[in-house]
């Protein structure tokens, strides 16, 4: 592993642990509107999806992250002095698509999320091309 | 709404259902997956069973229909969900008793099954999704819904080409993100408040069609969003049958105003609150999140205090939301019942459902108008030991009229209207009467005499209907001390046949409760206004 590995190394670690805290938050958030019955979430059952939607999504994505940081990562080519776009775009991903499921939940129309889903589908497709990218890198590099 | 009878839809308890009526024994079972009534007569003599292949309702009474050919039949026998229990038909329904004998027990088939009705023609209309009767022209039946029960259609008129387009996403968020009303769907909210109102009318609004042979053999052509009276007239006192007047007169007060559920739209419309271009059943009543006893709206302000209640009423008065206000207004304490919008403007005095249900003709109140017409005023309702002549002076006095107000003392010698009318009146006025009686008051001034008017009922009334009510308001009256009372009141069958019977029970009732006494009112006078109630009979079924 080069300086520029570990320094990436260290970028997805904080950003996997920190993106696992605060999404864990929002699972024991979720957790307490339940046993405190909190009619706003309960009664809506759009909204409790699109929180758990989420939630799931957040701490999920969050150790994929994490996984990539210690499994993918030290396969990786990586220009010196550069961020691998892979790294960058899976980090975007990791935050766009819990924050378009969770955002979506406030004042959304009946039957449908608010227009702030549209976030989700734009991180499936940066999520898809990250995982693009590392399965590319990983089958170029001999064995 | 239409079910097919399934263990998620049946709530009757078929596991101990037996119930003898006119000398006729019922069983009421379920075999396997399917739901059965043996009926017996004459000793075991007679039998037939009839196979429960349909329910109809589910908040209050449960009934059930079984299958015979082409047509689904009414049964005599419903599910009474406030008491737990099976009721025959005569007793939910305005419908004197089949024999007036005191000791005749048994009655005739034809009595027996006074209310057995075809569904094909009656209650598909209402209880269902775009409902064809289908009658050929041999007379036998096609009928057809596009959804058994009370669904989305019903309201928002077909929806097959607004399911189709709206698959697409853009097209939604297109709607969401605009004003477009999207012209593939009826949406009552959306509607001008005629039409919206006329979305509801169509089942709570009784109607007379202009062309009845062609809605039995396609069925009621009306979509909602467009005009009621494209296919139809709404029934009210005056309207005529083949030139023939007062058919439907009885439905209806003297001043007009319904007196039976199911005409909601003609008390609407009646309503200086529907004057406002912006009234609608929906500024009260919602069909999604609300609770489907009474679909009230719940986004006003609904606590458990009465005075709060009155929140459906003040989004729109809103000067009388501040509650000291809307007591000066009403002129009762904050916290007496008489400070809901409800005990003074919509009265209870429709009869529906085997109970006294709201007006929905919003009006201020007006004994001496009241009076003129022969219909029960809001104020005697509540203030049931009173003369009509005392709450007209009482309001005319609140309005500086020029009239001496009576004296409490004059008005404690007569006999209050609420009794004139419990044993004077014709069935739906005593109806009216036995349900006030019940209430929760906020004087506790006359109990005794109202439990020994009430007891008189259940023992000499000839409607099962306003025997039954008056078994509630007793219920609602009773003491927590009055252990064996309660329980001979709960054993108590108001639509026995036999009045010897009647009269027995009710003795033992009155005995654990005291033997109450009639008061200002003696067993000869209540005979006496009970003759001229005799010569006021009617008879409505659904």
């Amino acid at each position: 592993m080069t300086s520029d590995h570990h320094a990436e190394q260290v970028r997805a670690q904080r950003f996997g642990w920190a993106s696992l805290l605060t999404w864990a938050t929002l699972g024991f958030v979720l957790e307490a509107a339940h046993g405190f019955k909190v009619a706003g979430y309960l009664d809506d059952e759009l909204t409790r999806m699109l929180l758990r939607l989420g939630h799931a999504h957040g701490v999920g994505l969050s150790l994929v992250v994490l996984a990539y940081s210690v499994t993918a990562l030290p396969s990786l080519s990586i220009e010196p002095g550069r961020v691998p776009l892979s790294g960058r775009l899976l980090r975007l991903a990791a935050w766009l698509m819990p924050l378009g499921f969770t955002l979506s939940a406030w004042g959304h129309p009946e039957g449908d999320p608010s227009v702030v889903i549209v976030l989700v589908p734009v991180g499936a497709l940066v999520l898809l091309t990250a995982l693009g990218l590392i399965v590319h890198e990983l089958w170029r590099r001999p064995s | 709404m239409t079910q097919t009878a399934t263990p998620d839809s049946v709530v009757g308890d078929f596991d101990h259902g037996d119930v003898s009526y006119g000398g006729i024994h019922a069983r009421l079972r379920r075999d396997q997956e399917r739901y059965v009534i043996d009926f017996a007569s004459d000793g075991g003599a007679k039998r037939w069973r009839a196979t429960i292949e349909r329910t109809v309702g589910s908040h209050r009474i449960q009934q059930y229909l079984a299958r015979d050919g082409d047509v689904y039949v009414r049964l005599p026998l419903a599910w009474d969900l406030e008491n737990q229990r099976f009721l025959h038909l005569n007793g939910a329904f305005l419908t004197p008793d089949p024999t007036r004998a005191p000791t005749h027990t048994s009655i005739d088939r034809a009595d027996y099954d006074r209310h057995v009705t075809r569904w094909n023609d009656n209650c598909v209309f209402c209880h269902n999704v775009a409902p064809n009767p289908g009658l050929r022209d041999d007379g036998r039946f096609a009928t057809t819904t596009a959804e058994l029960g009370v669904a989305c259609e019903a309201c928002h008129g077909p929806g097959e080409q607004h399911a189709d387009l709206n698959r697409n996403p853009l097209r939604r968020y297109a709607l969401h993100l605009s004003r477009w009303i999207d012209p593939t769907i009826a949406n009552p909210a959306q509607m001008s408040a005629a039409r919206s109102n006329e979305v509801c009318g169509r089942c709570h609004g009784q109607r007379k069609t202009t062309d009845i042979d062609r809605v039995l053999r396609e069925g009621d052509r009306f979509v909602p969003g467009t005009p009621l009276t494209t296919h139809s007239t709404p029934l009210t006192r005056d309207t005529t049958l083949n030139g023939e007047h007062d058919v439907f007169a009885a439905r209806f007060w003297n001043d007009g105003t319904p007196r039976l559920t199911a005409y909601e739209y003609q008390g609407l419309l009646q309503s200086p609150c529907a004057v406002d271009a912006d009234f609608t059943c929906g500024s009260c009543h919602s069909m999604h999140d609300s609770d489907p006893n009474l679909q009230l709206r719940t986004d006003g302000r609904f606590v458990n205090r009465p005075y709060d209640q009155n929140g459906l009423c003040t989004q729109c008065h809103v000067e009388l939301a501040d509650e000291e206000r809307a007591s000066q207004h009403s002129r009762h304490a904050v916290t007496s019942s008489g400070n809901q919008c409800r005990a003074c403007h919509t009265p209870n005095l429709v009869y529906g459902l085997i109970g006294a249900r709201i007006s929905h003709r919003i009006e201020t109140p007006d004994p001496a108008d009241n009076a003129r017409h022969a219909r029960p005023d809001a104020c005697t309702l509540c203030h049931v030991s009173r003369t009509r002549q005392w709450t007209i002076d009482a309001v005319a006095e609140w309005r500086n009229a020029s009239h001496s107000p009576a004296t409490n003392a004059a008005d404690a010698d007569a006999v209050s209207e609420v009794a004139t009318q419990l044993f004077a009146g014709d069935p739906i006025e005593r109806a009216i009467a036995a349900a006030s009686l019940g209430h929760d008051r906020d004087h506790d001034d006359n109990r005794s005499e109202r439990l020994a008017w009430l007891l008189n009922t259940l023992a000499h009334d000839r409607y099962p209907a306003v025997r039954h009510i008056a078994r509630r308001s007793l219920l609602q009256l009773l003491q927590p001390t009055h252990h064996n009372a309660t329980q001979l009141l709960k054993d108590y069958d108001a639509t026995e046949i036999a009045h010897d019977r009647r009269s027995q029970t009710v003795s033992n009732i009155a005995r654990a409760l005291g033997n109450p006494t009639l008061g200002r009112l003696s067993v000869e006078a209540i005979d006496t206004l009970r003759s001229s109630a005799r010569t006021r009979d009617i008879e409505i079924g659904e």
